[in-house]
């Protein structure tokens, strides 16, 4: 996707659709996080972090407070994003999206278990990721 | 025996002869019952006696032989007999002794009144019939001896009283008749003492050997009552071990120690078909396809030596349908209680279907290798062929810094794939040498990047370690971006030069990277944190944040980088 060739009005329409919402993105790569940065960024959004370890998951939710958790599964350290989720949801009802490359259906399966998140699979699709945000911020009007 | 030595004392009152414990209310309910029959035998002999001096009486003094009858047959007799029907009711156990006395008294009593009632014959002789009366007090009525003498002491009294209320008898017959009858009851005591001291003595010593008797009978019944609750054990043993035997899942064959088979257990009949009868007195052998692969014969036993096998056997058997089967074999003597072999156990597990998994096992994990270089196999094809495509694109633009650009990225990308190719040349899939990794990274670096004038070498040095995916490829981006660095900016003016890499491990399982050039080194005001490009600060993120390391850089004859990072941060996916 050719951010840069959107109109100004696009990026206006974005950038009030989202409005600045904070997003914590929990990837072990750096690259990948950087991507994603910038992306979020141009789209409107805050990003938050990046943090490479589940370990520090808590203690960043705790003092930035994100509206979006964008998760990847396979963290550095000993605990899975699936873990660090687990752990997310016992204290927070906070949107989670997954990332992974594996989709294997235990991978998948897991992930489904844990209330209010969804699954983008690696590489990202930009655009794709865009539309499960949009379905977690349209909810949120709703409610 | 113990006992004759340690045998107990009587404690005994010796002068009044009782025991001094409650063993004398025994001895007194004792004498009582082994004493009646004869007491009332004596009753009888004493009346008899009685009665038979009546003719002595009529002989020898006719002239008052009324009064002696009189006295003999209307006083003494008649209360023998009294007594004698008192002593059937319940309570005479309780003044028996009492009874006798008087009746010692009232027998002599009776001699005395007839010795003064008569003339001098009857007078100086009738006291013979108390001396009578006495041997009957102290040896036949069963007096006790205490009372014995009492009786005896009363009727000397009397006697004595008697001869000084009515005297005219002679002196000299007086004193010799007291001096006679004195001396009878004397002897009398002594007698009657030992007696009752003997009777007593042969009741303890009775009493004694029925308190051993019991406790014989005691430890005989124990006795007995353990060897029940043994026998019981051991059957219950027995049959504990039979089902042990029967339950255990693996095929026993029990031999003897000629080798022939004595029994086997259920899963043994399972997993050969056979049942005892039909291989009772066989060798194991015969069950064996190959009979000299492994075997137990008399051999073993005759050397004494213990048949025990260490280690299990994977031996091959026939079941009694033909079919062989792999079977786990260990061996195990049993010895009897003096250690000497008397048979072997050999037991059997079926591992068939263990051999099966274990192929099935050994088929997916080549498999599994097999699919795995191919999957890194062709992820190294496809990052290839993406680099050749950018170079295609590179080469036809006019712009020589996008170019340049393209090129950097292309190298980037087949230094990736160099990762995948390591992975798929390496022995376990995960992991990858690192210095040889770095080396054809070096060597791919070095043969593209030098451009044509530039004289430029790479050294690359270290120990062998080994690192997963996830570590090398990120120091893969960092060399490339360095060293790229470094043919870049650190050579200028074709200035001749050496790129030294190094990798080694510290103690701490940490890995130092060192890349260092001889060039011109960094300008002095370098700051890493506004100064560094993208490529630069892509390499402090990358040992930062995803290495979790540190980088440091200094300029020594040239810039030296030193990357330093921790244990592996990954654990092993595969």
């Amino acid at each position: 996707m050719d951010w840069n060739g959107l109109s100004v009005l696009e990026k206006n329409y974005m950038n009030q659709e989202f409005d600045q919402i904070k997003v914590l993105i929990v990837e072990d790569e750096i690259l990948t996080a950087r991507y994603l940065i910038e992306e979020l960024k141009l789209a409107g959004m805050k990003p938050l972090g990046p943090i490479s370890r589940g370990e520090n998951v808590i203690k960043a939710i705790n003092e930035e407070k994100p509206q979006i958790i964008i998760l990847d599964i396979r963290l550095s350290g000993s605990m899975t994003g699936i873990d660090s989720a687990v752990l997310i949801r016992q204290q927070y009802d906070i949107p989670v999206i997954f990332l992974s490359g594996d989709t294997t259906n235990t991978i998948m399966d897991a992930a489904k278990k844990i209330k209010n998140t969804a699954f983008v699979k690696k590489p990202i699709m930009f655009d794709e990721l865009i539309q499960v945000f949009r379905q977690f911020t349209e909810l949120r009007k709703y409610q | 025996m113990d006992s004759m030595t340690t045998q107990p004392k009587m404690n005994m009152n010796y002068l009044t002869l009782t025991f001094r414990d409650s063993l004398e209310k025994e001895f007194r309910k004792y004498y009582f019952h082994s004493s009646i029959h004869l007491t009332r035998l004596s009753f009888l002999l004493g009346l008899s006696f009685y009665s038979l001096f009546a003719f002595l009486d009529a002989h020898v003094l006719p002239e008052i032989k009324l009064e002696l009858f009189f006295i003999r047959f209307v006083i003494v007799c008649p209360y023998i007999i009294l007594i004698l029907i008192l002593s059937y009711t319940k309570s005479y156990c309780k003044w028996w002794q009492g009874a006798a006395v008087l009746t010692v008294v009232v027998s002599s009593a009776g001699i005395i009144v007839m010795t003064i009632i008569s003339p001098e014959l009857g007078r100086n002789s009738y006291y013979a019939g108390i001396i009578l009366v006495m041997v009957y007090g102290y040896m036949i009525i069963k007096q006790r001896f205490i009372y014995a003498s009492i009786a005896g002491w009363i009727v000397i009294f009397l006697y004595i009283m008697s001869l000084i209320l009515f005297p005219g008898v002679d002196e000299k017959v007086m004193i010799t008749n007291t001096f006679f009858l004195i001396s009878f009851n004397m002897l009398g005591m002594f007698g009657g003492y030992a007696l009752e001291y003997y009777t007593r003595a042969d009741f303890f010593h009775k009493h004694l050997l029925q308190k051993e008797r019991a406790k014989v009978e005691k430890a005989n019944t124990d006795l007995e009552e353990k060897v029940r609750n043994k026998t019981i054990d051991l059957q219950n043993r027995t049959i504990e071990l039979e089902q042990i035997f029967e339950a255990i899942p693996d095929g026993i064959i029990y031999t003897d120690q000629k080798g022939q088979i004595i029994r086997i257990n259920s899963a043994f009949e399972k997993m050969f078909g056979y049942r005892l009868d039909e291989i009772l007195g066989s060798k194991t052998k015969r069950l064996q396809s190959d009979p000299d692969v492994f075997s137990f014969g008399t051999d073993q036993f005759s050397a004494g030596k213990p048949a025990d096998t260490k280690t299990v056997f994977e031996v091959k058997y026939t079941r009694k349908d033909g079919a062989f089967f792999p079977g786990d074999t260990s061996c195990t003597s049993v010895k009897n209680t003096s250690q000497q072999v008397i048979g072997v156990l050999r037991l059997i597990r079926d591992i068939t279907e263990r051999k099966k998994t274990e192929l099935q096992m050994k088929k997916d994990l080549k498999e599994k290798e097999i699919l795995l270089r191919e999957l890194y196999h062709r992820t190294k094809n496809n990052l290839q062929v993406i680099s050749a495509m950018l170079r295609l694109r590179g080469i036809n633009l006019n712009n020589p810094d996008v170019t340049q650009l393209f090129k950097e990225i292309e190298f980037k990308i087949l230094g990736m794939a160099l990762v995948h190719q390591q992975l798929y040349e390496s022995g376990d899939l995960t992991r990858l040498y690192l210095e040889k990794y770095i080396k054809s990274l070096a060597q791919l670096i070095g043969k593209n990047l030098t451009l044509p004038s530039q004289n430029v070498a790479i050294h690359v040095k270290g120990e062998e370690l080994s690192v997963m995916l996830e570590t090398a490829m990120p120091i893969g981006l960092i060399i490339n971006e360095l060293v790229s660095n470094s043919f870049k900016h650190a050579f200028p003016d074709n200035r001749k030069g050496i790129i030294n890499i190094d990798i080694r491990k510290k103690e701490d399982n940490s890995i130092i990277l060192t890349i260092a050039d001889n060039g011109i080194g960094l300008y002095e005001k370098f700051d890493p944190k506004k100064d560094a490009g993208f490529g630069l600060q892509t390499v402090f993120d990358l040992v930062e944040y995803q290495l979790q390391g540190r980088i440091d850089f200094r300029n020594n004859n040239g810039l030296e980088w030193v990357v330093s990072i921790g244990e592996e941060l990954y654990e092993s996916r595969v």
